[in-house]
């Protein structure tokens, strides 16, 4: 091992062998650089070929490219000191004891020491996870494994977003055509991970049933118009998108459920009054809340609820649920 | 493993061929697709729990699987353990049951109207493999398909409780955990639980099968105690949702077989599928209907079941990473106690035109709807309000107080 200062323009930045690092924020180490230089030399492998492959110091190779220096102090292994193995296991826990991983880059880990390491599942799952930060699961390492699967752009934007492993796993399983589809949606919205689950949920579903593509539901349905509406908040986005999916997976019971509600809404009770019912229609069970702080507004209540009833409206209510 | 492949001996099973049938056979028309065939069960690997190594009925088993690999387990719980089900399907374990075998039915919720039935596990996992068992989530953490030797045992407790409820009559099945005759080349129970059945005078064994196994039961003395049952679905789905199980044709047919032998046989429409619009559905299990009326005659029919698609919550996910192209979850089905089903009203629609199907060829008193509320039973038929109504329509002078004078 020799620490020398070495040319960048002699490192192969291009082998990426040993690098986990996706998306990196470089802001905060270019200006710690800019101010007090490398403090830390990055560790090189000196090739049979003569090449320099980067082992550790990735991000603060990029920094001093970007900054136009000349050289970085590096600490020079030969083939026969560092394994690949070893090389890919010091950058695995240089980056994973120092800083948190976002999914993207602990899935580049996981399949890299599976594909090029040989490292067995069992292995994976006991003993990498939790230096990831991770229990050991299958489940788990099956979806981060996923996630090679994705196209890079959508990389980038579960990194971005923050998205749950859950969705993005979820979106590893569509093809890339539909994972284009599927962004040029997720880049007007940021729904939480149970709505989004479901949102992919939906899709997948509707795809299955009717046997076409996401594409063509986010065509046929003009939903990307939905989502791409200026004036909505990303909220309101999310539920019309939501409202408009159920509707195609659901369509009696979206139906059913319009019929009931305008059939409650021609009981005008007061505002405050609700009408509860069983939203799959199972049962004709009804539940009515009523907010009220005097007797007058409960007997307002007691009228609406009567002139309903001599109007035939509740009546109508239970025919309904009865046919 | 020399020592398991000694000779045999049969378990005191005389096989009698009580009855006969007028009932002739008529050739299917070859008018479905034809299915490939299905092939007897023979396990890769048999694991045998040490406690019941040299039980006869062990032996009797291992004869059947000459070229199985075969271990012997000290703790078989070590067996149970979530494992992939494509695997545990070419396994079979053999073990004892060591708690209750024979039980209520476990589908009875205080929300549906349940028939009464009581279930018999002698086996636990199926070699078929159809895309919505619910076996796939209920058997998740214990998937190699298990046999329970300890059969005697079992039937004595059968056969204890039948006398302790003289009174009362019942209808049995060995098909909740696994189906009735699947497993029947190996390990051949229906020759044992037939004759015992016919011993029986409140009860009947209902043995509910997907396969065409019944070759070795004709001759068997039956005493009109056992109902030879077939789940049934269109030539379709069958081709689509259920591997390795016999075509409808082959069904029908070994229907006819067993009759010819003088049983009675039952149908159960269980699951009814609804993917596209609900009369286009119903059509093609209408053309079903009219099929098995061709060329069983109703009057060996003792009963029939409809039910539509219902599902643990978790199926789904298990069975889409097993079956990537199935659609049958992509139909309008909604949470609904701790099980998915189709909406309300959809149900009610089918079974109003199936209902109403039947009607034309069979009394509605063989007729019932698995696992329904009273709210969909009024809407298809009013007379049924209670488990007592099913249970009483089902047991039956015919079905279960047969007239000894027929023998």
């Amino acid at each position: 091992m020799l620490l020398q200062y070495i040319p960048l323009k002699n490192l192969n930045v291009a082998d990426d062998s040993y690098r986990i690092t996706f998306a990196p924020e470089l802001d905060n180490l270019k200006r710690s650089i800019k101010s007090v230089g490398v403090i830390q030399p990055i560790n090189i492998r000196h090739t049979a070929e003569g090449t320099f492959q980067i082992v550790t110091g990735y991000k603060r190779v990029l920094v001093m490219q970007e900054i136009e220096r000349q050289s970085v102090p590096a600490l020079i292994h030969e083939p026969g000191d560092l394994s690949p193995t070893q090389a890919f296991l010091w950058n695995l826990h240089d980056n994973a004891i120092t800083r948190s991983l976002n999914l993207v880059e602990k899935s580049i880990a996981l399949n890299k020491l599976q594909q090029f390491y040989s490292i067995a599942e069992d292995d994976l799952a006991k003993q990498f996870l939790p230096l990831l930060g991770i229990e050991p699961s299958y489940k788990i390492l099956h979806q981060l494994c996923a996630l090679d699967q994705l196209i890079e752009p959508l990389k980038t934007h579960i990194v971005e977003s923050q998205m749950a492993l859950s969705s993005a796993a979820r979106i590893a399983d569509f093809s890339p055509t539909t994972q284009q589809a599927l962004l040029a949606v997720l880049l007007h919205i940021r729904p939480s991970t149970s709505k989004l689950n479901e949102l992919l949920s939906l899709l997948r579903e509707i795809s299955a049933r009717d046997g076409i593509t996401v594409e063509d539901i986010l065509s046929r349905y003009k939903l990307l118009q939905v989502v791409a509406n200026p004036e909505a908040t990303s909220g309101e986005k999310v539920g019309a998108l939501r409202q408009a999916l159920r509707g195609i997976r659901l369509p009696q019971l979206t139906q059913r459920q319009k019929e009931l509600a305008n059939l409650i809404q021609n009981l005008e009770l007061p505002d405050s009054a609700k009408v509860v019912a069983d939203p799959y229609f199972e049962n004709n069970n009804m539940k009515l809340e009523y907010r009220f702080s005097n007797p007058k507004e409960l007997d307002s209540l007691v009228k609406k609820i009567q002139d309903a009833f001599s109007k035939q409206k509740w009546q109508q209510i239970f025919e309904w649920y009865r046919n | 493993m020399g020592h398991f492949l000694a000779p045999i001996m049969r378990q005191g099973i005389t096989s009698m061929h009580s009855q006969t049938s007028s009932f002739s056979v008529q050739p299917l028309k070859t008018r479905h697709r034809k299915k490939k065939t299905l092939f007897p069960f023979l396990p890769e690997q048999v694991w045998v729990d040490r406690n019941i190594v040299s039980h006869p009925q062990t032996i009797r088993i291992l004869n059947q699987l000459q070229d199985a690999e075969i271990d012997i387990v000290d703790n078989i719980r070590s067996l149970k353990t979530p494992a992939s089900l494509n695997i545990a399907k070419k396994q079979l374990v053999l073990t004892e049951h060591k708690g209750h075998a024979f039980k209520e039915c476990q589908g009875i919720t205080p929300n549906h109207l349940c028939c009464n039935y009581r279930t018999l596990d002698l086996v636990s996992g199926c070699p078929m493999d159809c895309s919505y068992c619910i076996l796939q989530s209920y058997l998740a953490n214990n998937p190699i398909t298990t046999v329970y030797v300890n059969l005697e045992q079992i039937l004595d407790q059968v056969a204890s409780f039948l006398k302790s409820n003289k009174g009362t009559h019942f209808r049995i099945g060995t098909g909740e955990l696994g189906d009735s005759l699947a497993l029947d080349p190996i390990i051949d129970y229906a020759s044992i639980l037939i004759p015992f059945f016919a011993q029986q005078d409140n009860a009947v064994l209902e043995l509910k099968t997907k396969t065409n196994f019944v070759d070795h039961i004709l001759k068997l003395r039956h005493r009109n105690r056992t109902i030879i049952a077939w789940s049934i679905n269109t030539p379709d789905y069958i081709q689509t949702e259920e591997s390795h199980t016999a075509s409808l044709e082959k069904r029908i047919e070994a229907a006819q077989k067993v009759i010819q032998a003088g049983y009675r046989v039952a149908f159960h429409f269980d699951p009814i599928f609804i993917l596209k619009d609900i009369d286009t559905e119903m059509a093609a299990y209408q053309d079903v209907i009219a099929t098995i009326f061709e060329h069983i005659d109703p009057q060996y029919i003792a009963w029939i079941s409809l039910g539509l698609l219902r599902y643990p919550k978790n199926l789904p996910q298990i069975a889409e990473k097993r079956f990537p192209n199935t659609r049958i979850y992509t139909g309008e089905l909604v949470p609904s106690d701790s099980k998915v089903r189709y909406l309300r009203f959809i149900r009610e629609h089918a079974y109003k035109l199936l209902w109403n199907t039947f009607q034309k060829y069979i009394t509605t008193n063989k007729l019932y709807l698995c696992m329904e509320t009273h709210t969909v039973w009024q809407k298809v038929d009013t007379s049924i309000n209670s488990n007592e109504c099913i249970d009483k329509r089902l047991c039956t002078q015919e079905n279960v107080l047969f007239d000894f004078k027929n023998f």
